[in-house]
C-alpha cells in the first residue's frame, strides 16, 4: 500500500518537529517573512500536496461515499461534453453576478450614506445588526412567499447575503477616516463633493474591498443555498441530483468549480486593489 | 513697524466645559513673523486653529486685513504638525492640493517653482510612504506656500521631524521667508532657538487658560543665520529670559493642575533638575529644551 508508507513519512515528520519544539529558538519579532517566490512555492507545494494525499486516500474509499482528483477531472471532462456543466454554471454566474453587484452598489452606497451621517448610522443601526445576525437561510421561506420559486428569489437571496459585508465595512471605512486629514481639507475650504474625492473615498477604499472580499464567498454559499431551497437549478441542482443518483465523482465538479471560481475573484480583487490603491504599502 | 494686518480681539475659546482661552488679544503687524512659544497643553496650538477658523469662538473678533475671519479661508494657510499629506495623492498632487481644491489656476507654474525651491522635484510623483518626515513636511510647507496666503500658519511644523533635519528645515523656512515681503506668518512652537531665529516677535503664553505672560521683540537684524545667530550678544539674554518666564508657568501650571495629568506630562521641568536656569548657561549646553513637547 502506497498510502500507508507516505502516511508512515507524515507520522515520522510530524514527530521529528515535535522532538524539535523544546529547543530554544531565535527570538523575532512577528511572522516569519517569505519572499514572493518562496510564499508561491510553499502555496504550490501545499496544493499538490494536498491534492495528492486526497488522490491516495480516495481511491481507497468506496466510489459512492468519497472519490478522488482525478476521477474528478473525468468527470468534469465528460460533464463540459455533454453540456451539462456550461449552461448550469452560466445560470448560476449570471444570478451570482446580479445579486451580488445590486447588493454590493447598495452596501457601498447605504454604507458611505452611514459612514457619513450619524443619524442615518443610529437609523440603521439596529435593524441592520438584527439582519445581519440572523442566518440569511431562515430567510429563505418568506422571501419564496414574497418572490416565488423563480430566479428572482435567488437573485434576493444573493442580495442579502451580499449586502451587509459591503454596508458594514464601508461604513467603517468612511467613519475611520483620518480627522487630521479632514481638518487639512477643512483648513484648505474643501468643498463636500471635494471631500468626498479626495478623502472619503479613497481612504474607505481598503475596506470597502474588504467588504467586498466578504461578499464574493457569501454570495457563492448564498446561490447554492438559494438554488437547493427554491427550484432547483444550476449548479446546486448538478449536486443534488448527482448525489441522488450517488455519482459522486459528478457531484465533487460543481462543488471545486465554485471553489476556483472563489478564489478566482478574489485574486481578481487583490489585482484590482493594487491597481486601484498604488499608495498602499506592498 | 506698519500698520497691524492680524488683529486678534478679546479672543474667548471653550472646548467643551473647559475655557481654553479669555480676552485673548495680539496682533501682527504687515509682513511679521510672530511665534507664540509656550509649554504643551497652555491652549497655543488651539488659538492658532481658532485663528484658521477650524474651531468655533464664544467671543472675540479675528480681522486679517479689516476682514473678519469666520472659517477656514483661502487667504489662510497653515502647516501642520502632522504634515497633513494625503496617502493617495503623490508629492506634486499633494503641493497642488489647495491650488486644485479652491478651483484656482496655475499658470505661473508656482507648483513646479515650489518643488522646485524645496527640493521636491525628483520626487514629485512619489506617494507620502515613500519620503522621510522632513521630506514629508517639505511637501507641507510647498503646499501652504502655493497658496500665496496673506498669512500663513505653522503649528510646530518641525516637532515631528528628526533634530538635523530640523535645522536644515529652519534654515531654508528662514531664507524663503526673508526673501518675500507680502506674507504675515504666525509659527507655534516649543522650541526656543526655532522662535528666536525665525520671529520678529515672541509672544510667552502661559495657562490654561492662556493668557500672554511676556511679548518681546528679538533684536537682532535679518539676514539671519542659524550657525552665527547664537554667538550674537543678544542671543543669551533673551533665550534665558524667554526660559525663566516658561519656567514660572510651568510651577504655576503643575500648582493648578494639582498632579492632574498637566504636572505628571513633563516631570523633567521641575526647577531643580534643570540646568539652564542660571542666566549664564550657554544655549549649546541645553539640549534638554528641545525636549519639550506637547
Amino acid at each position: 500500500m502506497t498510502g500507508r508508507g507516505r502516511l508512515g513519512t507524515d507520522t515520522a515528520t510530524v514527530s521529528a518537529i515535535k522532538a524539535g519544539r523544546p529547543q530554544p529558538r531565535k527570538r523575532r519579532q512577528g511572522p516569519r517573512r517569505l519572499t514572493g517566490n518562496q510564499r508561491r512555492m510553499v502555496e504550490a507545494i501545499s496544493t499538490i500536496a494536498i491534492l495528492i494525499i486526497w488522490e491516495i486516500y480516495g481511491r481507497n474509499v468506496n466510489p459512492v461515499l468519497f472519490t478522488y482528483p482525478t476521477a474528478i477531472a473525468g468527470a468534469f471532462v465528460d460533464m463540459i461534453a455533454d453540456g451539462t456543466l456550461v449552461s448550469a454554471t452560466g445560470h448560476t454566474m449570471s444570478v451570482v453576478a446580479i445579486g451580488a453587484v445590486i447588493g454590493s452598489i447598495a452596501g457601498i452606497i447605504l454604507g458611505l450614506f452611514a459612514g457619513r451621517s450619524e443619524t442615518f448610522s443610529a437609523i440603521i443601526e439596529i435593524p441592520l445588526n438584527a439582519l445581519y445576525a440572523t442566518p440569511a437561510v431562515a430567510l429563505i421561506p418568506v422571501i419564496v412567499i414574497w418572490f416565488g420559486y423563480g430566479d428572482v428569489a435567488k437573485v434576493v437571496v444573493v442580495f442579502f447575503f451580499t449586502i451587509f459585508p459591503v454596508l458594514i465595512n464601508t461604513m467603517r471605512g468612511v467613519q475611520e477616516v483620518d480627522p487630521d486629514l479632514l481638518e487639512v481639507s477643512r483648513s484648505f475650504c474643501s468643498n463636500e463633493r471635494r471631500l468626498w474625492r479626495d478623502l472619503l473615498l479613497p481612504s474607505a477604499l481598503p475596506y470597502i474591498i474588504t467588504g467586498l472580499r466578504l461578499a464574493i464567498g457569501r454570495a457563492l454559499i448564498g446561490v447554492i443555498v438559494a438554488e437547493f431551497f427554491t427550484a432547483i437549478t444550476g449548479l446546486g441542482n448538478l449536486i443534488v441530483t448527482n448525489a441522488n443518483t450517488f455519482q459522486t465523482a459528478r457531484m465533487f465538479v460543481p462543488i471545486v468549480l465554485l471553489s476556483l471560481i472563489g478564489v478566482a475573484l478574489t485574486s481578481l480583487l487583490g489585482l484590482l486593489e493594487a491597481r486601484m490603491a498604488p499608495w498602499r504599502r506592498a | 513697524m506698519a500698520k497691524a494686518s492680524l488683529l486678534v480681539d478679546n479672543l474667548e475659546v471653550h472646548l467643551g466645559q473647559a475655557t481654553i482661552m479669555k480676552n485673548m488679544s495680539l496682533s501682527v503687524a504687515e509682513g511679521e513673523f510672530v511665534a507664540i512659544i509656550g509649554t504643551s497643553g497652555c491652549g497655543k496650538t488651539t488659538l492658532l486653529r481658532t485663528i484658521a477658523g477650524l474651531l468655533p469662538r464664544t467671543n472675540g473678533d479675528i480681522v486679517l486685513h479689516d476682514q473678519p475671519i469666520t472659517g477656514p479661508e483661502a487667504r489662510v494657510a497653515m502647516v501642520f504638525q502632522h504634515f497633513g499629506l494625503f496617502p493617495w495623492k503623490t508629492v506634486e498632487k499633494n503641493v497642488g492640493y489647495g491650488l486644485d481644491v479652491q478651483q484656482r489656476p496655475d499658470p505661473d507654474g508656482r507648483i513646479d517653482r515650489l518643488l522646485e525651491m524645496m527640493h521636491l522635484a525628483k520626487s514629485r510623483r512619489k506617494y507620502p510612504f515613500q519620503l522621510s518626515g522632513g521630506m514629508k513636511q517639505r511637501a507641507g510647507i510647498a503646499r501652504a506656500l502655493c497658496m500665496d496666503p496673506e498669512l500663513l500658519l505653522l503649528d510646530e511644523p518641525l516637532s515631528a521631524v528628526d533634530a538635523i533635519t530640523r535645522e536644515v528645515l529652519q534654515e531654508e523656512i528662514l531664507q524663503m521667508w526673508e526673501r518675500q515681503t507680502a506674507m504675515n506668518a504666525l509659527l507655534v512652537t516649543h522650541d526656543l532657538d526655532e522662535a528666536i531665529l525665525m520671529a520678529d516677535r515672541i509672544i510667552v503664553l502661559g495657562g490654561p487658560p492662556a493668557e500672554i505672560l511676556l511679548e518681546v521683540v528679538v533684536p537682532i537684524d535679518r539676514p539671519r543665520n542659524p550657525r552665527t545667530i547664537r554667538a550674537n550678544p543678544e542671543y543669551a539674554p533673551l533665550r534665558t529670559r524667554l526660559w525663566e518666564t516658561l519656567q514660572r508657568t510651568n510651577q504655576s501650571a503643575a500648582a493648578v493642575a494639582n498632579g492632574a495629568g498637566a504636572a505628571g506630562m513633563r516631570p523633567e521641568a521641575s526647577p531643580d533638575t534643570s540646568p539652564d536656569t542660571s542666566p549664564d548657561t550657554s544655549p549649546h549646553t541645553s539640549p534638554d529644551t528641545r525636549e519639550v513637547r506637547s
